[in-house]
């Protein structure tokens, strides 16, 4: 085992995402001590958990209650980012820190992100989310970041020194109550405060490196490849560490994303056979067994059923109308 | 070569003086050039108000969209878009000039800018950040507003002719033409928060942290000031220039009308700079040019019938709640 300790954080209905995520570990970095942060009670089940699992119970983290019910499940997942980062940094002999989403897949040796932290010195690392302009033909634009957050939350990288403690005390400070998905009050869950992190903060390392963190919101600004030996290049030259599958659903195994419902899987070919094998593996890890779990915390939000083609008329028309009446000069 | 401007409407001449009348003071080598949002030839100014500076009004330069954005675009939303297209016209039509300064009207400049000239000569484009450390109170403003509208102040940019910054300014030319407004919930705010991606899509970039750049309410929490032979200091550095955002000679004893931290009690370190700057303005017939309607701006239009038109929605309303 090495110094370093990778970690996800999920309620129940994720913990297939996390296994997988696991086991993309246990075949590219066997080495890694991985931490599965469940901010649920731990289901029972007939099978047993492929790696080790901790319970946001198990934390005593008085706060968290409070929280419990101030916030949406995707806002207290987001917010117990710090809290377990500094579980860990002061109850685990590990000193460097990798925290991952649970819809990221490792396809590649990630030890560089350590060399960075222990050799290179620095005590943070964040990846953009983008790193260069989006043209207007696409689905998505760079006004979606600025909402949201120029660095992407689902991945960054700490060593333990004071800076770093010092970072996360205020993060989580911040997430107390005020980690709402909130864009007009500018709120963006954990991942627009990062957007402080590189100017409060000492020995920041933002990651421009393209094969870190692909994602439907930067696979268009980056040359992806398949290279003979089978294995998958990011912009020539850089091996893909890791993939974020960000709202893929192993139920519409066509679409990148379901923020983009107009991208097909098709518009990136050379990707077609990752998907595959990521929908497998989440299938295979008791995708249907989890899914249906209701979190035990945070604020539970049954999914809205689509709406069917008579509705979505009525709701265009009605709109039309309330517009023609708001805008009608007298 | 060195060019430093700032753009306003004619309202704000007083500001922009002040502006000049210290830039020339300290730096006598640089060019100022006021960037008019407005027609001279659509007001008599008196005799003595007309500014002796270069002024360069915005129908001079050609920008294609104008008409448009005028249509869609309130004052500040308008004088912001303007900025970049500023930028690009001095970088055609002045071979002669390297760097190129913006300053927001309301700044005073407090000493020579060779730190910002050496930094030029590294970085093709410089930046600073409203806040280098955190707001650990509740009052206004605070860090959720900057993540809001954006980490760099806007009223600050400086650049050096070069690849990255042609790049930079053809970006952000082309994002103003209609999104320079000011919508919150859909990211944006004026020409400020766009520049956020600065640092992220352009090589060379400067991110100055500097304590006496830019000094202004949002950052006076992490901020002192102090004098030393007529001189000001901030946290023990020499102060180069202040903006005072938001003060208004109306109500001289606000700081400024964006904010609820800072008080000339609270704060007696800032009253000396403060109060240099209201008698500057006054001086400089802020009162006369104040009152001036700026020639672009159209009255904003009023909506009739309010209640009618709720009454008439409401049953549409109900309809798409139900279904």
């Amino acid at each position: 085992m090495n110094s370093s300790l990778i970690y996800t954080i999920c309620s129940a209905n994720n913990l297939y995402q996390a296994f997988a995520l696991g086991f993309s570990l246990k075949k590219t970095n066997p080495d890694y001590r991985f931490v599965i942060g469940l901010i649920d009670k731990k289901p029972q089940t007939d099978f047993e958990y492929p790696f080790s699992v901790i319970s946001i119970d198990e934390l005593h983290h008085a706060p968290f209650r409070e929280m419990s019910e101030r916030y949406s499940i995707i806002e207290l997942n987001c917010a117990c980012k710090p809290v377990f980062a500094k579980y860990f940094l002061n109850y685990f002999p590990n000193t460097e820190l990798i925290y991952m989403d649970t819809d990221i897949w490792v396809m590649n040796n990630i030890d560089e992100i350590i060399t960075n932290l222990v050799e290179k010195d620095y005590d943070i690392i964040l990846t953009p989310h983008i790193t260069r302009p989006i043209g207007d033909q696409e689905e998505w634009s760079e006004k979606n970041f600025l909402n949201a957050g120029l660095y992407n939350a689902g991945f960054f990288a700490l060593k333990k020194t004071e800076n770093t403690i010092k970072m996360l005390d205020w993060w989580e400070n911040r997430l107390f109550d005020r980690g709402y998905l909130d864009y007009c009050k500018g709120m963006g869950a954990d991942q627009l405060w990062l957007n402080f992190v590189p100017l409060f903060f000492e020995k920041v390392l933002v990651e421009y490196n393209p094969g870190y963190n692909l994602a439907y919101w930067n696979l268009n600004e980056r040359e992806i490849s398949l290279n003979p030996a089978g294995q998958y290049m990011a912009d020539a030259g850089y091996p893909v560490k890791f993939f974020h599958f960000s709202g893929f659903s192993p139920e519409m195994p066509n679409l990148i994303s379901r923020h983009l419902p107009k991208t097909q899987i098709q518009r990136y070919p050379v990707l077609k056979e990752l998907f595959n094998e990521y929908q497998r593996v989440l299938l295979e890890n008791h995708y249907y067994f989890f899914k249906g779990i209701v979190p035990a915390y945070g604020i539970y939000t049954p999914p809205a059923k689509p709406k069917g083609l008579v509705s979505k008329l009525i709701d265009k028309g009605s709109w039309k109308v309330i517009n023609f009446i708001e805008n009608f000069e007298v | 070569m060195t060019l430093a401007f700032t753009i306003c409407s004619i309202n704000y001449l007083a500001q922009a003086q002040t502006l000049g009348q210290s830039l020339k003071e300290q730096n006598p080598d640089v060019e100022f050039v006021i960037g008019l949002v407005d027609r001279l030839d659509k007001v008599q100014l008196e005799a003595d108000k007309i500014p002796p500076f270069q002024m360069l009004e915005i129908d001079k330069i050609n920008i294609e969209n104008f008409e448009e954005m005028c249509l869609n675009y309130n004052i500040t939303e308008l004088n912001t878009a303007v900025k970049p297209f500023f930028f690009d016209y001095f970088l055609k039509n002045r071979a002669d000039i390297t760097n190129i300064i913006y300053f927001d009207p309301d700044i005073i400049v407090y000493d020579k800018l060779d730190k910002l000239q050496n930094s030029l000569l590294t970085y093709e484009i410089v930046v600073t950040p409203h806040i280098s450390s955190p707001i650990n109170d509740r009052l206004d403003t605070n860090e959720t507003d900057h993540l809001n509208t954006g980490l760099y102040n806007l009223g600050f940019i400086a650049v050096r002719r070069g690849e990255e910054t042609i790049k930079m300014i053809d970006w952000w030319k082309e994002k103003l033409k209609k999104d320079c407004r000011i919508d919150l919930c859909n990211g944006l705010f004026v020409d400020q928060h766009w520049i956020n991606f600065v640092p992220l899509f352009y090589k060379n970039v400067l991110v100055e942290k500097y304590p006496g750049y830019n000094v202004a309410y949002w950052n006076l929490h992490e901020r002192k000031v102090t004098q030393e032979n007529g001189k000001f200091f901030i946290n023990n550095v020499p102060l180069i220039f202040f903006h005072f955002s938001g003060y208004e000679l109306k109500k001289p004893e606000e700081v400024s009308k964006y904010q609820n931290r800072s008080s000339f009690e609270n704060r007696p370190d800032i009253v000396p700079l403060f109060r240099y700057y209201a008698q500057k303005l006054s001086d400089n017939f802020n009162e006369y040019y104040i009152q001036i309607k700026c020639f672009y701006i159209k009255p904003p239009k009023i909506k009739r019938y309010k209640r009618v038109r709720k009454v008439l929605q409401l049953p549409f309303k109900k309809l798409i709640e139900l279904i």
